[in-house]
């Protein structure tokens, strides 16, 4: 009963709930983003382990900064800004910048058997092969846009400018559209 | 028919966290939610604890600042400043000097004695108000004109000395007359009056207009 009541609530709502205490609420926080967000962090360095490893930072990020909460902006804006720097770390850590080289065999295949059902030309390797190939603020902006934020939002996430957002989003099509025709 | 990427992008099939990840999460979120209670709590009291003392300190500074205003208001002519340090001076005879001749019906000067003689129904011409209440008053301080002090309204010094046996009484006569708007321009001389009142002396100027009358 408590659970159906929490999932009625805002994400503001919830993490003000968590503040007090109530982990209850912070549960049905994470159910509600942690698809989206991990489906986000694959698609933007595709690989299983790393992925973990970062969706694993990010929400504890979340638990511990939750005194200093305030829910000034969209709680979503605000999950996918950590995870946005979080990215950014593990790249410049490595120096192998886009670790495509470790890309997840297991998962790949089950994506390409899961994506033969649809209409689609292209395997699915080509298609994450082709975001891969994208710059990483292209690709960013990219994936942003594909789990719904507008460019407003995504300028904040990445802490630039709309005008930037909408220009890396236009280039980010046309290159895939042109990687896209060349593979078909 | 082409798609465009963003719908080769969305036919992927969306991959989920595994299992284990959201146990993981789960764990330290419910490991690490109770610690934040007494801290949150802190936070709280801190935010409204200079609100609160703000308030407080208004509160303390209108409660003992309050009787003092209400005290000043209540005298308006004992404020700041028409507040005299010095001590009242006596009026000092000098040794070698004249003393100021004592006042009676037989020297009293011409005017005053023109006054002391007129019938009691007359109204005299200088006074503005004379109803009455206030002819009682004037009476009052005509029939005690033996004395060593003297009282005079500006309108009418030149034709209105009150002789009265007391200084005292004489500022307590002239104010009945102020509050009945029969000297109009008393207010110097109450005021004058009152500086000495408490020292039982009426100032020196008193005696000067006085002097040069006579």
């Amino acid at each position: 009963m408590k659970t159906l009541f929490l999932q009625l609530k805002s994400d503001e709502s919830l993490m003000q709930c968590y503040q007090r205490g109530d982990s209850s609420a912070f549960e049905v926080l994470y159910r509600r983003h942690k698809g989206p967000l991990f489906n986000y962090l694959y698609n933007s360095c595709q690989n299983q382990a790393l992925v973990e490893d970062l969706a694993h930072d990010v929400w504890l990020s979340i638990i511990r900064r939750i005194e200093i909460y305030q829910p000034n902006a969209a709680f979503r804006t605000y999950l996918y800004r950590i995870a946005w720097h979080k990215l950014v770390d593990h790249w410049r850590k490595n120096t192998n910048e886009n670790g495509g080289s470790e890309f997840d065999e297991e998962i790949h295949s089950e994506r390409d058997v899961q994506s033969q059902s649809h209409e689609s030309s292209l395997r699915v390797d080509e298609i994450l092969s082709a975001i891969h190939r994208l710059p990483i603020e292209q690709r960013t902006a990219f994936l942003l846009k594909e789990e719904g934020f507008s460019q407003q939002e995504i300028a904040e996430i990445t802490e630039t400018k709309p005008e930037t957002v909408k220009s890396r989003l236009r280039y980010a099509q046309k290159t895939l559209r042109r990687f896209m025709e060349v593979m078909a | 028919m082409k798609r465009s990427p963003s719908e080769h992008y969305r036919a992927l099939r969306k991959i989920d966290s595994p299992d284990h990840l959201d146990r993981r999460i789960l764990s330290e979120a419910r490991q690490l939610a109770p610690n934040m209670e007494p801290a949150k709590l802190s936070v709280r009291f801190l935010n409204w604890l200079p609100i609160t003392a703000m308030a407080c300190l208004i509160g303390l500074t209108v409660i003992v600042i309050q009787p003092g205003i209400e005290q000043i208001l209540q005298k308006p002519s004992d404020s700041i400043s028409d507040f005299d340090p010095t001590p009242p001076q006596k009026a000092k005879i000098q040794r070698g000097t004249q003393a100021p001749p004592k006042i009676n019906r037989l020297n009293a000067p011409a005017s005053v004695e023109r006054m002391l003689m007129e019938p009691l129904s007359s109204n005299p011409p200088s006074l503005a108000v004379a109803d009455s209440a206030v002819q009682q008053k004037r009476v009052e301080i005509q029939t005690s004109t033996v004395g060593s002090g003297f009282a005079a309204s500006r309108e009418g010094a030149k034709e209105n000395l009150f002789f009265v046996n007391q200084k005292q009484k004489a500022f307590d006569h002239i104010e009945v007359l102020l509050k009945n708007n029969e000297f109009r321009f008393a207010v110097g001389v109450i005021n004058e009056l009152r500086k000495t009142c408490s020292e039982c002396e009426l100032p020196e100027s008193f005696l000067t207009m006085h002097n040069e009358r006579e």
